[in-house]
């Protein structure tokens, strides 16, 4: 091969791998783009029954991105808006993989089109979701799920588990939550769930977390009190923390004081959607250092390895700054609406009835709900009380 | 004249272009404006060791994500970010002033903050005496500080917010948001008789002008339909450099999940919350913001202080979308 073949050999090669590179990554660009939204609408169409014919639809944002603790998987965000003459609503919605695990409804005008009526209760509405549900996705623990529902007559605040299902139903005002989460060995594993939610009887979210996440392991080798023990041993050498004076900074040593300590069993993902439990042992300083007053050790369950320590403060301060005004306000002198009242000035400051409290600890004061009627009120016993007193100045000083 | 026939068409022409060029009005740019502000003052305290968080970073590198992602946006054209020492009371009173001049502005605001009592004050006129105090009324008041701890009052910032066009305003601070307040007014009861106000009573009432008939105390459950959104925190708020139970995550990252959300994808507030809850803690079930401690609140116990409450509000209408 001559140099001419060879530069002719460049030439054509080049731009192809040039364009060969563009097209991946093109290619790359449109697979992050094009997970499937659409599975909401199939979800909302086969399972809630919305009628989709009805709405003009459109997908107003979708995006996907690679978060480490999904171990590689794309999670996909997405907001769609519906919109016809007698409804209007927003639905946000979030697919991990290719598995649609949230999607939840803003409605702004009208109820839902629905192309099969419900059920007028919300227990009949859910075992009927759940019904469509299972014939939707197929799942075995959907059915499982689904006969333990079938078996409650009477929506209520209650919780019934039967095997490693644990059926939870919260009634708070005008919502209800009916959720399934996955317990074993005594504990729940709330990331592994199930859920629908509704709102003045209405649908309003779905999750289904179930196939998302795994159990690593349910064993709890360490118990409370080793847990606070290993957390303890942790904190022996707490650092150093540095606070501002002025222009200087110094430098402080918390200790550990004699507040009980806060233990909860949770559980969190030490692989990425792999759930172990967790202690989450919090110990208290001694006194507030700046904004601190706290350390939390959170530990493995299982292995009694500590994943992390972090300290626990606020944003509020221990004293106010200098320049907070007194606890009376100092008015400027008003302008008379008829005549410049006489006399001396009446600005004069009253007592401070009390500290300025601290952020937090104020004291549940009165509230200034009846801040109209309250004048009025005064005004009437202060007229009186000056009265009397005038009348008794008048009679004791003889004047007319 | 041939010529001159062209040069004539010509200023035919010129001319009527010129009369159409007058004929069309003046289009006016709408004027709008985001202000992040992070004041630090001798408040803020970190460790430096063993990897522990350190606030004064956290906090920097939260407040200056929020004011790029503003300044991404087409939608402003006017911007101020402030940090540490360039945060002084009257800069932002001046700050308040300035961006309510625009039609539409926000804030978001790191800093200390606390709540504290005033008393409205009747006073009366007595004979040979003059005016004196005769009832006083406790009224709630708030205040978050500068960088030279100075503190900035809700009834400071009233009179900078007349016909407020703040639509949406969050600050991370304590107590801030522990209510919506209203205004408490001076006048006359009688001749003899003044009532002296306080002003400004509240933090969303002092930016917004709407008292706590006019405003949803719940804008997350149940948004009013008006045009503002206050968000702070009732009793303590969380450092931003404060990890999340459970995850490798800390309150900072979800204000710029949050501010990610309204900005570049387009979310309502309310949308914007429940995917930050959502991103932060779908790994313990949580399902929309009204399942985070946020909104339903925490206690702790503080050494020497006793039982705290800390809470986030939001109030007005969350279902508001930010130009974006």
């Amino acid at each position: 091969m001559n140099k001419k073949d060879l530069q002719w050999l460049r030439a054509f090669l080049v731009p192809v791998f040039l364009t060969g590179f563009m097209l991946l990554q093109m290619s790359a660009v449109q697979s992050a783009e094009s997970a499937s939204p659409e599975k909401a609408l199939n979800f909302l169409q086969n399972v809630v029954r919305l009628d989709l014919a009805r709405y003009n639809v459109t997908l107003a944002s979708c995006y996907t991105e690679y978060p480490s603790e999904l171990g590689g998987l794309p999670q996909t965000w997405f907001l769609y808006t519906f919109e016809s003459e007698e409804s209007k609503m927003d639905v946000q919605g979030q697919l991990i993989g290719d598995t649609l695990v949230w999607l939840k409804v803003y409605p702004y005008k009208g109820s839902l089109i629905l192309s099969e009526p419900l059920p007028d209760d919300v227990l009949g509405m859910a075992k009927r979701f759940m019904q469509r549900y299972q014939n939707y996705s197929k799942a075995a623990y959907i059915q499982q799920m689904l006969s333990i529902l079938e078996h409650v007559s009477e929506l209520k605040s209650s919780n019934v588990t039967v095997g490693n299902v644990k059926l939870i139903i919260s009634l708070n005002g005008p919502s209800t939550d009916i959720e399934w989460i996955y317990t074993s060995n005594g504990m729940e594993f709330p990331g592994k769930k199930v859920a629908f939610a509704f709102k003045s009887g209405k649908f309003i979210s779905f999750m289904d977390q179930w196939n998302i996440y795994r159990i690593g392991s349910d064993d709890v080798n360490v118990d409370a009190d080793e847990a606070v023990s290993i957390a303890r041993e942790a904190l022996k050498d707490i650092p150093t923390l540095y606070m501002r004076k002025g222009n200087e900074t110094i430098a402080v040593k918390p200790t550990l004081g004699g507040t009980p300590p806060r233990v909860r069993l949770l559980t969190a993902a030490r692989e990425p959607l792999t759930l172990y439990p967790l202690w989450y042992v919090q110990l208290y300083f001694d006194q507030v250092y700046g904004m601190y007053y706290a350390v939390a050790v959170e530990i493995w369950a299982d292995t009694g390895e500590i994943r992390t320590i972090y300290p626990l403060g606020f944003m509020g301060a221990t004293s106010p700054p200098s320049n907070t005004p007194p606890a009376t306000q100092t008015p400027p002198w008003p302008q008379t609406p008829t005549e410049t009242p006489q006399g001396e000035n009446p600005l004069e400051q009253p007592e401070q009835p009390e500290e300025n409290p601290p952020a937090g600890t104020e004291p549940e004061q009165k509230q200034n709900t009846n801040i109209s009627t309250m004048p009025l009120i005064a005004a009437l016993t202060i007229t009186a009380a000056t009265t009397i007193t005038l009348t008794v100045i008048c009679k004791k000083t003889k004047l007319p | 004249m041939k010529h001159q026939i062209v040069v004539g068409s010509l200023l035919a022409l010129f001319s009527l272009l010129g009369l159409h060029f007058v004929s069309i009005e003046p289009v006016k740019a709408v004027d709008r404006g985001h202000v992040v502000l992070r004041a630090t003052g001798t408040a803020l305290q970190w460790f430096e060791q063993n990897g522990w968080p350190n606030e004064d970073e956290v906090s920097y590198e939260v407040s200056i994500y929020v004011s790029n992602l503003f300044w991404g946006s087409s939608a402003y054209n006017h911007g101020y970010y402030g940090n540490d020492i360039a945060v002084s009371k009257s800069n932002i009173l001046s700050l308040i002033e300035e961006f309510n001049s625009y039609d539409y502005a926000t804030f978001f605001i790191y800093t200390h903050g606390i709540n504290y009592t005033m008393y409205d004050v009747v006073y009366i006129s007595v004979i040979y005496r003059g005016w004196v105090p005769a009832a006083y009324y406790p009224v709630q008041h708030y205040q978050f500080w500068d960088s030279y701890d100075q503190a900035v009052n809700d009834y400071e910032i009233w009179p900078k917010t007349n016909s407020s066009v703040i639509y949406f305003i969050f600050i991370w601070s304590c107590a801030q948001g522990k209510e919506i307040g209203s205004y408490h007014a001076s006048y006359w009861i009688s001749q003899s008789i003044y009532y002296a106000g306080t002003g400004a009573a509240g933090m969303p009432c002092a930016w917004t002008h709407r008292n706590y008939t006019q405003m949803s105390s719940d804008g997350y459950a149940n948004p009013d339909n008006g045009p503002y959104c206050f968000i702070g925190f009732e009793g303590w708020s969380k450092p931003l450099s404060e990890q999340i139970t459970g995850t490798n995550k800390n309150y900072g990252d979800f204000v710029k999940n949050f501010y990610q959300n309204l900005l570049q994808n387009g979310r309502s507030i309310n949308q914007a919350l429940d995917q930050a809850s959502r991103a932060i803690w779908g790994y313990m079930g949580v399902q929309d913001f009204d399942d985070t401690v946020f909104y339903n609140g925490y206690w702790d116990s503080v050494p020497g202080r006793g039982l705290w409450f800390g809470k986030m509000h939001v109030y007005g209408n969350g279902g508001n979308t930010l130009p974006h």
